[in-house]
């Protein structure tokens, strides 16, 4: 196996820890759709950074640090924007839907900004929807392998208070967490979004989000099975599909790591109705 | 000024696709499903590349296509909603990623990824200003049939979506308000009646998508089919109601826009994409609507 396939799996087996495990606890709050526009909040963000490099004449090793913290900025921004709007009295899904359009409409006004100045193009940003595995680098891998160990840490200290601030959310309030808590869950949301957005792009980053929790869900009855459970099917599927997707399947890998999580999803539902049903799961 | 061949048709597109929208729109907010429009916007794609790879052309068969592959998603979606219980929204954003990473996968095994032939830039953020009308110079042109014989494909889907729309609305339109506002009344309804009302809800939510995206693109779907009809719900009492101030949101924000436009080029020399400043303009007004009355709170609460 030659660096960059190692390289790329590395990266692909991370995010899929990462959004699986992260995945489990979005869709028992029914957030992936939350987490679906804080994602395309980062897209301004992105956008504004390249114009930022080209105005200013910064130099392309400050590229990286510029598109975080601007990426961050405008994706926190949107979150903040649907948290204004609950606090408003609106729904759930007005609030999401407001607040992606809102992402939408300034990132392609910025976009006419920033192309004004010759500095970026709609191809980019379409690059950004749909990720592109085999270009990760080193540097783009990193973020998620440190975000994957601060969670792993993170999980193990906070495990029972997590579990709460999913499950019970009265116990987590009488302790005072359900604030703390919550802000961390948007700051984590941005930072995960943002870690993982060069492997698999901003649509089927929902996907690996929401199918590995599915697809445990139904053969789990604790919630740290179901965290760890989807952290490896995360890990497992992502690193197969991008194996495949190197050498067998030369296919669109993020395309090719949604698709073989919907495949499983489908086989373990079909094995699990089968075991309720009282016909043993071979 | 407004060049009638090249504003003109822009304008009555987005009307056109903005009329279908707002239906739809208000059939999926007051039941928590608006986010279905953000999601089918993008499930959409393998419906357009199989329409595309059974013709070979940007036709009919590929809005069919996009109107078959929007349904069945929209099924799978109401099927998982009721047999699992999955969580809020939950089914939606398991099924749109798997929809679209099916269409990118055959995009890739049909081999028209490496031409320019499916354009997903194209798809995402439209093209509005590519819509010329070249036979249309003065009013009177209007009048001329063949005028219209000459009129750009995605102003006559428009029109033709909004015609289909109004239609199927305005024939099931005391099925669909009593089911919108009297929960317990459509739970009473015989299965079949209440089978039908979710069809034509089908039906009408998957056609408006597929012509707002074929027409104007991601960006102006997902505001058309949300915005209007948020601002519109918090001052209206009834569904009719809501429909119109809805229309007169979307006629206000392509108001606006245009204005913010023509400031943005004449004060900075910048040349912002219409669809931007629209989907920008339509979220300013929903936000801004109900403030303007005075209310804090919608008359109906938005589930």
């Amino acid at each position: 196996m030659d660096y960059n396939t190692l390289i790329v799996l590395v990266g692909l087996v991370s995010a899929g820890l990462l959004l699986g495990s992260f995945g489990a606890l979005v869709s028992l709050r029914g957030e992936n759709l939350t987490a679906d526009v804080a994602g395309h909040g980062v897209v301004s963000g992105v956008v504004l950074s390249q114009g930022v490099i080209v105005w200013f004449g910064l130099g392309t090793w400050l590229a990286e640090p510029v598109l975080w913290v601007l990426g961050f900025t405008s994706s926190a921004l949107i979150l903040c924007f649907i948290f204004f709007l609950r606090w408003r009295g609106y729904s759930v899904g007005a609030s999401q839907a407001l607040a992606i359009a809102l992402a939408y409409g300034s990132s392609l006004v910025l976009l006419s900004i920033v192309q004004a100045t010759g500095a970026f193009s709609t191809k980019g940003l379409t690059l950004l929807l749909l990720g592109d595995a085999a270009t990760l680098t080193l540097g783009k891998v990193l973020p998620a392998l440190m975000l994957l160990l601060v969670w792993g840490l993170a999980f193990l200290l906070l495990r029972r208070a997590l579990h709460d601030w999913v499950l019970d959310r009265h116990a987590s309030g009488l302790a005072g967490l359900q604030s703390r808590l919550d802000l961390v869950w948007a700051v984590a949301t941005v930072a995960l979004v943002l870690s993982a957005l060069p492997a698999l792009g901003l649509t089927l980053l929902v996907g690996m989000l929401t199918l590995p929790a599915l697809i445990v869900r139904p053969w789990v009855t604790s919630f740290s099975g179901l965290v760890l459970g989807s952290a490896l099917i995360g890990g497992v599927v992502s690193g197969l599909a991008g194996w495949l997707s190197a050498g067998v399947l030369p296919l669109p890998t993020g395309a090719l790591v949604v698709v073989s999580l919907g495949a499983v999803w489908a086989l373990g539902s079909l094995a699990a109705g089968l075991r309720r049903k009282g016909v043993p799961a071979r | 000024m407004m060049v009638l061949s090249q504003d003109l048709p822009i304008v009555v597109t987005l009307f056109g696709a903005a009329v279908a929208a707002i239906i739809a729109g208000s059939l999926l907010l007051p039941r928590g499903q608006i986010m279905v429009s953000e999601a089918s916007s993008h499930a959409v794609l393998p419906g357009m590349v199989l329409g595309f790879l059974l013709s070979g052309e940007h036709g009919w068969l590929m809005l069919i296509g996009a109107i078959a592959v929007i349904s069945l998603f929209l099924g799978l979606t109401i099927c998982l909603r009721r047999r699992h219980r999955l969580g809020a929204s939950v089914e939606i954003a398991a099924l749109f990623p798997l929809f679209f990473g099916a269409g990118v996968t055959l995009l890739s095994l049909s081999g028209l990824d490496d031409t320019a032939a499916i354009d997903l830039d194209h798809i995402l953020f439209g093209s509005l200003e590519l819509i010329l009308w070249l036979d249309v110079l003065s009013p009177a042109d209007l009048l001329r049939p063949g005028a219209w014989a000459a009129a750009p494909d995605q102003l006559l889907l428009a029109l033709s979506g909004a015609g289909l729309a109004l239609l199927l609305a305005l024939a099931a339109y005391p099925l669909l308000n009593r089911s919108l506002m009297d929960g317990q009344a459509f739970a009473l309804m015989s299965p079949v009646a209440s089978f039908g009302l979710r069809g034509l809800e089908i039906v009408l939510v998957a056609t408006a998508s597929a012509v707002c995206l074929r027409t104007a693109g991601v960006v102006i779907a997902v505001a058309l089919f949300g915005a209007p009809i948020i601002g519109a719900w918090s001052l209206a009492r009834r569904l009719w109601q809501a429909w119109l101030i809805a229309g007169v949101i979307t006629l206000l924000g392509l108001g606006l826009s245009y204005v913010l436009s023509a400031a943005m080029l004449s004060q900075f020399g910048i040349e912002a994409r219409l669809s931007g400043l629209f989907a920008l303009c339509l979220v300013a007004l929903a936000i801004a609507a109900p403030l303007a009355t005075g209310r804090r709170t919608a008359k109906r609460p938005l589930a």
